[in-house]
């Protein structure tokens, strides 16, 4: 379990010679390596999935269960000591495509509450051109790029095909799904109560062209660009924890806008969750610098 | 195919006549010093449009000062014109103009502009003028109720140069024994020509035959439209509480406009004499027309002949006159039903204008003339007869 | 000198004749759109075709696929809610229900639109600047989750095209809509381009209104004239947000130029003083976040309107009637009950939603020339009919 968590490398022999050959200024040959990033979610200390019980949730400490937990991510680049810059070439399979890659956390279907596991993705894998030894940062952005995020859902292939994340309302794509039901549900301020405390983030305030079909722009592109250090690629991972992404919001109780924050900028509880991803949201210029969601650790 | 043709026939009628006679017009003053004065007078008992409401010919694209003539009395048209000569050769002159429409009338200093010849052997002369001035290339492009043996202009004036072609520009013409030629060039102050440009070119001949007098002559306009619209009925001419319900279409194209005129008079005796006219011309628009949020392709093809015969004997005058349209257009693109169907353009009916004009004068002294009209049209939907009963003053002062 | 005469006069006859024979006046329209015109629009030629995406070209196999599915209550999670269920031909493909129901039982925010003409929306739904095709729109009532409307979902997508796929009709359906139909042809993208040609193909232009405006006489009573005239006028200014062939000012075609996409707050509520309309339904506002933008919804063509009641994008007026006083009022007051606002101060009030002077007699006038704007054909044509039930 440790090994599949842990960081491969493994050394691909590209063109030094040829380069050498060619009389070149640059010093020394690029290798191509492949690498597979592994990804963990936890809510404070717990490991998310399904089954997992998170507490400590929030500003009151709620308990609760996810109902979804996914998220893509695109152009990852690793950042060497020297300032240069490797963008990692996101392999093609189920997960990831063109550049885009999924991560999804949910291990049952039907929003947990079938007994049927459904696949997850747990590991960005790609290949870079480099020494992985000299990398000191990893930088990646939150979401669908903005020439995917528009296109045909229903004609998309995976992992844009995913319709639990389409967000046709906005004509876009659900950068990221954290939808957790608290135990005892959300009180709303009209009294009723909902039974989860949705995330959505992606993409608002987009008009159309009705001439060409296409969405011509967004107000509000909404891709938090997310830079961590790194010490040891080989033997790291990145972590995401939910506990801080709704650090500073109460899930038992809803201001109101929709329950939990859907990206709407006058949403009461979507101030804060955008801080913690070091995004401002409605002029509102991201109050506490930096994102508090991601971080990178060591495997044990 | 067709305007070839007639611009062939012109050319080949300016040839064909060549032949050389001395010029009066070449040694009376350019310029003299004095005040001119006309104004028209007139009674009808209809209108050719119904009041409050825009005149428009269907198949036609409008504008300019094509107004309507109004039911009940009202004044033509009154003409102030001012020369003041530095020499019989150049000096300049000014005419303001009022006319009057929908119970109001609106008054305008029309034109200002300054002329020069120079005389140089064998009688040439050579004229430049310059200035705010009306053109002088087509009796179809001015028309002044005041002067006209008519109390109404043309309908192909009024269809081709929204009555009459009055910009800022230049002239140049050479008189030459019994001939005349011309250009102007314009910079796109006139209807026509909206804020596009405008050339000319004309010539025609004089002569006379024992005591047949005879002139012949021929014109060709090029003139680009630039967001041309009909303005006549909001901005800055609105005469009476019209409704305004015109549409917002704007031509942007070319134009071509080719003309010939011929006229043969038989002085029958010391105070009498019979004469025929004839006035062909061809009026081309290709272009673009915008409406609203819509764009279509038009290509126009509109000629207009009028024949024209007179009969004088003394001071008694009648002029009768047969004008006929065909306003042939083609809108092209998808959006040529809906601009068709939303503007003038649209021809159903396939109706060709025809207006036939009959005209006694009565010439009492040179500063008053008496006239009566007896007018048979069918320019819209229906046909229409009336009268006009009115008068011309004109007044010289030195 | 007597042959120059003899030439000139020749000429002239010359002119003559050339001018005599030739066609005459006529002003014709090539609109060069005669191949899309084979399809079974429903459009006269004094309409322009609304836009078609490139990647769905209208055809009539994909109209008929699309009509079988617009009826299939299959087409959801549960089996129990077609597109027709809240989109009634006999309503003009609206509903008589405030706001609708989805196939869990979850409470719309909205009121069913009538889909009649929406081939000519540039914007789709009530409120919507970045929904611009049919296609786009099919996704929310199909996948959609606040509200669920057919409740497609992730888990449940498969068996829903296995029940399709298996039905012998679909499969004759999807391979003479689809060139080179195979197994794999039965998927939603197919599906959705399916059911945009069949709303795209139901199109009215068949009313009285239609038939008067065509030059045909005695089609509108003596009532629906002087409504038409009031309609018109620009004391009543009905026809700045319903204007043009389609009665509304958001209105899309290929013969445009420019498409606008117009938004208006007509004053409906105003609960806090400060223009907020009831959470539930803000309108576009919930699309662009700004502060203006509250209470702006699309004007809806008026095609049919006599038939579509309820009325307003939340179905809170009952009557043509009641909307005609509002808007006589310049916006709706209310002065109790938890929307409690008097719309007619909102600050965002459209400017021509200001109020007029409107007789009782007035009223039905008005209200007589919108019944002339229903076209009853369309209501019971078995063209856009229910499939199954043949």
């Amino acid at each position: 379990m440790h090994m599949a968590n842990r960081l491969k490398t493994s050394l691909t022999l590209a063109f030094p010679l040829l380069l050498a050959a060619c009389g070149g200024s640059s010093g020394g040959g690029t290798t191509v390596n492949d690498i597979e990033i592994p990804v963990v979610a936890r809510a404070n200390d717990t490991v998310i999935d399904c089954d997992a019980q998170l507490t400590g949730l929030g500003t009151d400490f709620a308990s609760g269960e996810i109902r979804g937990f996914a998220l893509y991510v695109h152009d990852v680049v690793l950042l060497a000591s020297d300032g240069s810059e490797m963008p990692l070439t996101l392999a093609e399979n189920d997960w990831q495509s063109e550049g885009v890659a999924l991560l999804d956390f949910q291990n049952k279907l039907d929003t947990c509450a079938s007994d049927t596991d459904k696949p997850t993705n747990k590991v960005l894998q790609g290949s870079v051109a480099g020494n992985l030894s000299d990398v000191s940062g990893i930088r990646f952005r939150i979401g669908v790029p903005a020439a995917m995020n528009h296109g045909d859902t229903a004609a998309a292939n995976t992992p844009l095909n995913r319709s639990d994340l389409f967000w046709s309302w906005q004509t876009g794509y659900k950068f990221m799904r954290f939808d957790v039901a608290p135990q005892g549900g959300v009180l709303k301020p009209d009294a009723s109560s909902a039974e989860t405390w949705n995330f959505h983030l992606g993409s608002t305030g987009c008009t159309g062209n009705p001439q060409t079909g296409e969405t011509v722009s967004c107000s509000s592109e909404n891709r938090p660009l997310i830079e961590l250090d790194v010490s040891d690629i080989a033997n790291q991972q990145l972590v995401i924890n939910y506990a801080k992404l709704i650090e500073n919001n109460a899930l038992l109780s809803d201001q109101g806008g929709a329950v939990g924050c859907m990206s709407g900028p006058t949403d009461p509880e979507c101030a804060a969750v955008f801080d913690a991803l070091g995004m401002g949201i409605a002029g509102n210029d991201d109050p506490t610098p930096g994102q508090t969601v991601f971080s990178v650790e060591t495997v044990e | 195919m067709k305007a070839v043709c007639l611009r062939l026939l012109a050319t080949g009628l300016i040839i064909s006549s060549a032949s050389a006679h001395e010029m009066e017009e070449a040694n009376i003053p350019l310029v003299e010093t004095g005040l001119d004065v006309y104004l028209s007078y007139s009674y009808r008992n209809k209108s050719y449009a119904e009041q409050d409401s825009e005149w428009q010919i269907p198949g036609a694209l409008m504008g300019g000062e094509a107004f309507p003539v109004d039911e009940d009395a009202g004044l033509d048209n009154a003409v102030v014109d001012y020369q003041y000569a530095f020499s019989p050769d150049n000096g300049v002159q000014l005419t303001g103009e009022a006319h009057s429409g929908h119970g109001e009338t609106s008054f305008s200093f029309a034109h200002y502009w300054y002329k020069h010849q120079w005389r140089t052997a064998n009688s040439t002369v050579w004229r430049i003028e310059a200035g705010r001035m009306a053109a002088a290339f087509s009796p179809l492009g001015n028309y002044h109720a005041s002067r006209d043996p008519f109390s109404e202009a043309t309908l192909a004036g009024d269809i081709f140069f929204g009555r009459s072609f009055v910009d800022n520009g230049l002239r140049g013409s050479v008189l030459l024994s019994n001939w005349t030629f011309g250009a102007e060039l314009w910079n796109g102050k006139s209807w026509l020509a909206q804020k596009g440009q405008a050339a000319d070119v004309f010539a025609f001949y004089r002569g006379n035959h024992g005591m047949l007098d005879y002139s012949i002559g021929a014109w060709a306009m090029y003139a680009e439209s630039e967001e041309r619209r009909d303005i006549r009925y909001f901005g800055g001419h609105t005469h009476g509480n019209v409704v305004v319900s015109s549409n917002d279409l704007k031509f942007t194209g070319d134009n071509q406009v080719y003309g010939i005129d011929a006229a043969l008079f038989w002085r029958t005796g010391e105070q009498s004499k019979l004469g025929v006219t004839l006035s062909l011309s061809e009026f081309l628009q290709d272009g673009d027309i915008v409406e609203s949020q819509r764009m279509a392709e038009l290509e126009s093809d509109h000629q207009a002949w009028i024949l024209g015969a007179q009969w004088q004997l003394a001071k008694h005058e009648l002029v009768a006159r047969y004008e006929s349209l065909q306003l042939d257009n083609t809108l092209r693109g998808s959006a040529a039903v809906v601009i068709g169907r939303d503007t003038s353009l649209d021809n159903p009916e396939g109706l060709e204008p025809e207006r036939t004009t009959l005209t006694y004068r009565y010439h009492y002294s040179p500063a008053l003339t008496l006239r009566l009209e007896w007018i048979d049209e069918s320019i819209s939907d229906s046909d229409q007869q009336r009268w006009v009963a009115g008068f011309v003053l004109r007044g010289m002062f030195e | 000198m007597r042959f120059h005469i003899i030439r000139v006069a020749s000429a002239a006859l010359f002119s003559f004749s050339l001018l005599a024979c030739n066609g005459g006046s006529e002003t014709r329209y090539l609109t060069g759109d005669e191949a899309a015109r084979t399809f079974s629009w429903n459009i006269p030629q004094r309409v322009p075709l609304p836009i078609v995406p490139e990647d769905n070209p209208v055809n009539e196999a994909s109209f008929q696929l699309g009509r079988h599915l617009f009826y299939d209550l299959r087409l959801s999670g549960n089996g129990s809610q077609a597109c027709a269920s809240c989109h009634k031909q006999n309503m003009a493909f609206a509903e008589s229900l405030e706001r609708s129901v989805g196939s869990t039982g979850e409470l719309h925010p909205r009121n069913a639109q009538s889909l009649v003409n929406i081939a000519f929306n540039p914007t789709l739904t009530w409120a919507n600047p970045s929904l611009v095709t049919i296609e786009q729109q099919i996704m929310i009532p199909l996948f959609g989750e606040f509200p669920v409307e057919q409740g497609i979902t992730e888990e449940n997508k498969a068996a829903v095209l296995a029940t399709i796929a298996e039905d012998s009709t679909y499969q004759e359906l999807f391979a003479a809509a689809i060139p080179g139909a195979t197994s794999e042809t039965i998927n939603f993208e197919n599906i959705v381009k399916a059911l945009a040609t069949f709303v795209r193909g139901i199109n009215s232009f068949g009313s009285d209104f239609d038939r008067f405006e065509d030059g045909e006489s005695g089609v509108l009573t003596d009532a629906a004239l002087r409504g038409r005239e009031l309609f018109f006028s620009e004391n009543l200014e009905c026809f700045h947000c319903h204007g043009g062939y389609n009665f509304t000012d958001s209105t899309a075609d290929s013969s445009q130029l420019f498409v606008d996409t117009p938004f208006h707050n007509t004053g409906l509520y105003n609960i806090d003083g400060a223009g907020a309309y009831p959470e539930i339904s803000q309108g576009i506002i919930e699309i662009t976040s700004k502060p203006s933008d509250m209470g702006r919804f699309r004007a809806p063509t008026l095609r049919n309107i006599a038939v579509t009641a309820p009325y307003m994008h939340d179905g809170s007026m009952a009557t043509l009637e009641e909307v005609i006083r509002t808007y006589a009022a310049g916006g709706r007051n209310i002065t109790n009950g938890p929307y409690a606002g008097d719309g007619r101060a909102n600050p965002f009030r459209d400017g021509f939603v200001t109020g007029f002077e409107i007789s009782d007699d007035q009223i039905q006038d008005l209200i007589a020339f919108l019944e002339s704007l229903t076209d009853y054909d369309l209501l019971s044509s078995p063209r856009f009919a229910n499939p199954w039930e043949e």
